[in-house]
């Protein structure tokens, strides 16, 4: 579903991944971690095209991503991507933060989009909020709405940006609910979070990060219970308190 | 100071209404139109569209609006390419040329404004578009210019009333607009204190009328397109 070949960028003259090589398989959920200035957000906008690439290969849900990304927009909603300040359309309420990309890139007629918006936003609880605007809602519901967003496209994979830490502690959970029931429906993601809990219920893989390299992956129990590297345990030992 | 003066001066500052308010609708909306082609291409990627627009903004907000009217009603006709082209019936007319050179400063100013606004969108709107797969076209119409149109009504509303303003220059190439009528009853009657002070009331309540109509707009379409307040969150 992903494959990510030698990934290099550099920032001006500073390089900020060094040579990244990713697979993803169909239904697999990756959560990616690692210090803050690692890469992790830079991997995962070069992934859906969002950034331009130094060098290296990305395909993603069956699309080669070319270089300069001049073909990002035919990903067409294919790679759903959850923002870590939700992103939000302003001056539109929720319905039509919804149906916007449905209409304009699927072509859906308005009925059949505000039907299909209308069951996720009721499969998010949020059914009684359609006709907000997104600054009447709170952080939690803008996230649920943004990810009720993204999935309206019928993304082949999803991708979360620390969905979780724009948030105030009482809200992450009802966000992490979401994103778990969407891990058990088979759909292929890759989450970036400090949410060590979630990442040992959820994860297929985890994926560390450090100074733009991948230092090591593997699954939940492996990676919690017998790190490799001394800086995934000072890592781990650092947001330890907040693990469950 | 005498007030029968001023009874004598209303009807005939009124005769002068309707072309001030021509002068003035007609060419608040022509800037706005241009403005927005000027706004966009004053802060795109290519310095082919940036350029032009960043020079013409420059020119016409480095000189004074009634040197551009000048040139534009007496200049433009010693040219004979002007004078035998299709434009020459429009170029002839002062109301026509008033009406074009104030649209064409009001535009300069516009697209400055409108430039600086679309610059202030946060990036996350225009990569919420991208992830989405919304093409660049839909992008700037149905995301990013509601929401800087939005942000510019009240510099918009202030827009309106500087161009009134400056509808008051058209006078100055024969176009009998309110400070033009004015002009002509002073040289008859003496009494230019009555007359312009009439005049400078009348225009005060046209400014007044647009003034009201933007805050309507305002809050009919606000900055976030809320009407109500936010109530308390809740599922
Ligand atoms: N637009 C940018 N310009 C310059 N440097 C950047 C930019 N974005 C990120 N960086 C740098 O790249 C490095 C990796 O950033 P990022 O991918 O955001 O890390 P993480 O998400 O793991 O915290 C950091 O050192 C950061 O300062
Ligand atoms: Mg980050």
């Amino acid at each position: 579903m992903i494959k990510v070949r030698n990934l290099v960028k550099y920032y001006g003259p500073t390089k900020v991944l060094d040579g990244i090589s990713l697979d993803v398989e169909k239904g697999e959920r990756i959560v990616l971690c690692g210090p803050s200035g690692s890469g992790k957000s830079t991997l995962v906008r070069c992934i859906n095209g969002l950034e331009q690439r130094s060098a290296g290969d990305i395909e993603i849900a069956g699309h080669v991503l070319k270089a300069d990304c001049s073909n990002v927009l035919d990903l067409g909603g294919d790679v759903g991507m959850v923002f870590q300040q939700f992103n939000l359309f302003p001056h539109m309420n929720v319905l039509d933060n919804l149906t916007l990309a449905m209409r304009r890139v699927r072509r859906a007629p308005r009925s059949e989009a505000e039907a299909q918006a209308m069951a996720m936003l009721e499969r998010m609880q949020l059914g009684a909020r359609a006709k907000a605007y997104p600054r009447e809602l709170s952080g939690g519901q803008q996230q649920r709405v943004a990810i009720a967003r993204a999935l309206c496209m019928k993304p082949k994979v999803m991708l979360f940006d620390e969905p979780t830490s724009a948030l105030d502690p009482e809200m992450v959970q009802e966000v992490l609910d979401v994103m778990t029931a969407l891990s058990r429906e088979g759909l292929t993601m890759i989450v970036v979070t400090h949410e060590m809990g979630f990442a040992r219920n959820v994860a297929d893989r985890i994926v560390f990060m450090d100074g733009g390299v991948i230092l090591e992956e593997a699954a939940p129990d492996a990676f919690f219970d017998h790190p490799q590297h001394n800086r995934t345990r000072e890592f781990l030992r650092q947001i330890g308190p907040r693990t469950h | 100071m005498s007030p029968d003066i001023f009874i004598k001066a209303t009807p005939i500052v009124l005769q002068g209404l309707q072309l001030t308010l021509i002068i003035t609708i007609c060419s608040f909306v022509l800037g706005q139109i241009l403005a927005l082609p000027l706004g966009l291409a004053r802060q795109a990627n290519s310095p082919l569209l940036r350029w032009p627009a960043a020079t013409y903004t420059f020119l016409i907000r480095g000189s004074p609006l009634l040197v551009q009217l000048f040139i534009i009603y007496y200049g433009l006709g010693q040219i004979p390419a002007v004078r035998n082209s299709i434009l020459w019936p429009i170029l002839r007319e002062p109301l026509y040329c008033g009406i074009i050179a104030i649209a064409l400063n009001s535009a300069a100013y516009m697209a400055e404004v409108v430039a600086g606004a679309l610059k202030r969108v946060p990036k996350g709107q225009t990569e919420a578009c991208i992830s989405l797969g919304i093409s660049r076209r839909h992008r700037f119409t149905d995301v990013l210019l509601p929401q800087v149109y939005r942000e510019l009504l009240p510099n918009i509303g202030n827009e309106i009333i500087l161009v009134l303003k400056s509808s008051s220059l058209a006078s100055a190439i024969t176009i009998m607009e309110i400070t033009g009528v004015a002009r002509a009853f002073t040289a008859r009657t003496f009494a230019p204190f009555e007359v312009f002070i009439t005049a400078g009331i009348l225009y005060l309540a046209i400014g007044f009328a647009f003034t009201f109509l933007f805050r309507l707009l305002e809050r009919r379409y606000g900055i976030t397109g809320t009407r109500t307040p936010a109530p308390e969150a809740s599922a």
